[in-house]
């Protein structure tokens, strides 16, 4: 089992919160460093979930004068979350957003989060690397794009993270074989029964990885498996940025000002360089000086806040000379697939993130498709279930007698690779939203590689399930995710920034979140995220203030 | 796989003596304060307007299986659904083709009681059981095409994603199908096939596989 304290003195957030049962740093809070609006600082940071917020404890570490703006509010775990799906709206992002395409995407709870901590305090918690194939697809199967940097380099950050979160699983065979700090969490009935099903048919399957705490942490407690990791963890013991780098950053002098919705970034027209962010607060417009930005409102708001800060010298949107910005935003196809037993399996009583395989996750020559999907337990709570059973077109009487048998089901769902697109963007609406600003209309349309992917991938999970005994099985055709949007390359005609996540068209201007990966993977995105933001701030900090 | 409202209404008594609220005085403070205000009286609507919440109750108590003339009312549906009406609380997207949600309530609601006036010379609300029945089965049927000027399929979806996330928002909705509800700070300790928490109580029914009836 890991001790922690190497971990610990480079970043102390686990021990900074509080021991005796409640679940949040007032103190830190109430003591927090404030920057005044006229105040130059190095670096201002637009959004405080998986992107922004390793960035801001990074660079506090490494002395800069650095404050993140977020939206939504500075959470506190014990008054503000419920163990209760409803009650849980306020975690999601639910500004207005128009989706479009031949495949529209739904948005809010499935994919975008509201407040410090960002989409990680209502992720499920499953926190896998991406393989190195995913950093060259276009070399080795033709079809998306290569990164402008490699596994290799991004590797010892996702070695820091795993410890950081901490993330707990068995050794991990896919990708680059690797192991995890903590050892894998005991499964409830859902992961049983895909490990049996598994089994059966001969599929590697693991338990893990999971960034929920094996085991105490500094002072985050052990998982009590209480099922609710969805809407926002009140137990501490599921990660997000909330208690994994903000405490440290908070320690470290940095700001994180909650509430301040960023209407704009202004870049002088003379030098062409950023100077600041416009941002809403209390209802009063302000202006936040820095001299250096960063963009992480993730592959929505970061594309939207681009498009929406055109000037004179970039009159289609910042960044956006080459028409890159928005572009290439990509969801996994994300089938799930239950199956019913006469034994009661309660997948409710466990983290819906239990067990996975990605035995299915690189290009099969066997296979009509390119690229693959991976395979995990999802736990869908009654709401999420009744989704579930009315995409079966029942309603009425046959509704709820089917929601009757809910101890009855397990669940898996998978994660496809569909690729990246240019047709697949954020453009800006006509519809304005509260603060007169056009949100954003998202286009999405599936390509036959991406629905060949979705039925394999339902064919193996029912398969799986059958092994395991189930007598029938129901899927729900549905997506995960975003990533993409503003996406890196080798230069300024196919991406918006450089490996560094420095933007090509401003010098000052960075994005640190998930709209700058090129590929998806079939790896639910979070680790990858903050490795990206981890690693540009290491190149940040050598580079020094400016 | 048979699709629609039929089913045999005997969902009822699986788990015999479990309730819900029994536990409540195991759930955190914050939680309890949010689902018990889910079992008080209801206020009532203030964003429909009279004959748009009369034909929206009728809509939803059908689509939840609530339209039994002699059944227990156990769901404030409707109520629930104009709270979040009235409060803006959308789900954070709209399809390019609906007007938002609010608005598409409304048109919606309206188009359901122009269909029922042309079929029986009523309301909604006032038609008989077996026309309402059919006439919400028209719009599922429709699947994607065109009804009054919106694809069906979203109309439908913006009709039973509202039903479904306020019925099952309900404790009385968990006691029915065996859910604990809230679970913190006092977790499971019981995980697995076939386990069971001491205040969970076991399916006395385990057999009665419906997708097995309807197949």
């Amino acid at each position: 089992m890991a001790s922690g304290s190497g971990v610990r003195a480079r970043n102390e957030s686990a021990w900074l919160l509080p021991n005796d049962g409640t679940r949040t740093n007032h103190r830190l809070r109430r003591d927090m460093r404030r920057f005044a609006d006229d105040d130059e600082i190095d670096l201002v940071i637009v959004g405080c979930g998986a992107g922004g917020s390793v960035l801001l404890q990074r660079l506090a570490r490494a002395g800069w004068k650095v404050a993140a703006l977020d939206a939504g509010p500075f959470w506190d775990p014990d008054a503000d979350w419920v163990s209760d799906e409803a009650g849980s709206h306020q975690l999601y992002w639910t500004d207005p957003r128009v989706i479009a395409g031949t495949d529209p995407v739904p948005m809010g709870s499935n994919n975008s989060g509201r407040g410090v901590g960002g989409s990680m305090v209502h992720y499920a918690g499953y926190t896998p690397r991406f393989h190195p194939s995913d950093f060259m697809t276009a070399t080795l199967d033709g079809v998306g794009a290569d990164w402008p940097l490699s596994y290799a380099q991004l590797r010892p950050y996702y070695e820091q993270l795993e410890q950081e979160l901490p993330v707990a699983g068995e050794r991990w065979p896919w990708g680059d074989p690797h192991g995890y700090p903590y050892r894998p969490h005991p499964v409830g009935g859902n992961g049983e029964i895909f490990l049996r099903g598994a089994d059966k048919l001969g599929i590697t399957a693991k338990v893990g990885p999971v960034a929920i705490t094996n085991g105490r942490f500094g002072n985050r407690p052990h998982c009590i498996y209480r099922g609710f990791c969805l809407q926002g963890c009140k137990v501490n013991a599921k990660a997000s940025p909330l208690i994994t780098h903000i405490p440290d950053a908070l320690a470290h002098g940095a700001e994180v000002r909650p509430d301040a919705m960023v209407t704009g970034i202004a870049v002088d027209e003379r030098t062409g360089r950023a100077t600041g962010v416009r941002y809403v607060r209390d209802g009063r417009e302000r202006f936040q000086r820095a001299a250096m930005v960063a963009v992480a409102g993730y592959s929505i708001e970061t594309p939207r806040l681009l498009l929406n800060s055109s000037c004179e010298r970039f009159p289609d949107g910042l960044c956006n000379d080459f028409d890159q910005v928005g572009r290439y935003l990509m969801v996994q196809g994300a089938p799930q697939t239950a199956g019913r037993f006469d034994a009661e399996v309660r997948m409710y009583k466990a983290p819906p993130p239990e067990v996975s395989t990605e035995e299915f996750y690189e290009t099969d020559p066997a296979r009509e498709a390119k690229r693959g999907f991976s395979i995990q337990t999802v736990s869908p709570l009654p709401i999420t279930w009744a989704e579930h059973v009315a995409a079966q077109g029942h309603w009425g009487s046959a509704l709820r007698e089917y929601m009757s048998d809910y101890v009855h089901w397990s669940c898996l769902g998978s994660l496809c690779e569909f690729l990246a697109r240019p047709e697949n963007r954020v453009t800006l609406a006509e519809e304005k939203d509260s603060y007169g600003l056009p949100v954003a209309r998202f286009s999405y349309s599936q390509c036959d590689n991406d629905r060949a992917l979705v039925r394999a991938a339902q064919s193996v999970m029912e398969d799986i399930l059958h092994a395991a005994g189930a007598d029938e099985v129901i899927t729900i055709q549905r997506y995960a995710h975003l990533v993409g949007g503003a996406r890196m390359a080798r230069d300024e005609r196919h991406g918006v920034v450089d490996s560094n996540c420095r933007s090509f068209a401003v010098p000052n201007l960075y994005i640190t979140d998930g709209s700058v990966l090129p590929t998806q993977g079939s790896a639910n995105p979070a680790l990858t995220i903050m490795a990206v933001a981890a690693r540009a701030a290491d190149h940040l900090a050598a580079s020094g203030t400016t | 796989m048979s699709a629609g409202p039929e089913g045999t209404r005997d969902w009822a008594g699986r788990f015999p003596g479990f309730d819900v609220l029994s536990q409540a005085r195991h759930w955190d403070q914050v939680t309890a304060d949010t689902v018990m205000a889910r079992i008080k009286p209801p206020a009532a609507p203030r964003f429909f307007t009279g004959a748009e919440a009369a034909c929206a109750r009728a809509l939803l108590n059908l689509l939840t299986g609530q339209d039994e003339p002699d059944g227990e009312l156990a769901v404030p549906v409707l109520e629930m659904v104009d709270s979040r009406l009235q409060a803006g609380e959308t789900d954070g997207w709209r399809y390019d083709d609906m007007p938002e949600d609010g608005q598409a309530w409304r048109d919606t609601l309206a188009h359901l009681d122009a269909d029922a006036g042309l079929r029986c010379g009523t309301s909604f609300a006032a038609a008989p059981e077996l026309d309402r029945l059919a006439l919400v089965q028209a719009v599922q049927d429709l699947k994607s095409a065109d009804w009054h000027g919106l694809p069906a399929a979203h109309v439908w979806s913006l009709w039973t994603r509202y039903a479904c996330t306020a019925f099952y928002a309900h404790p009385s909705a968990w006691t029915e199908i065996g859910f604990p509800g809230p679970a913190y700070p006092r977790g499971y300790k019981n995980a697995g096939v076939g386990k069971l928490e001491p205040f969970e109580v076991r399916d006395a029914r385990p057999a009665e596989d419906p997708v097995k009836e309807g197949a």
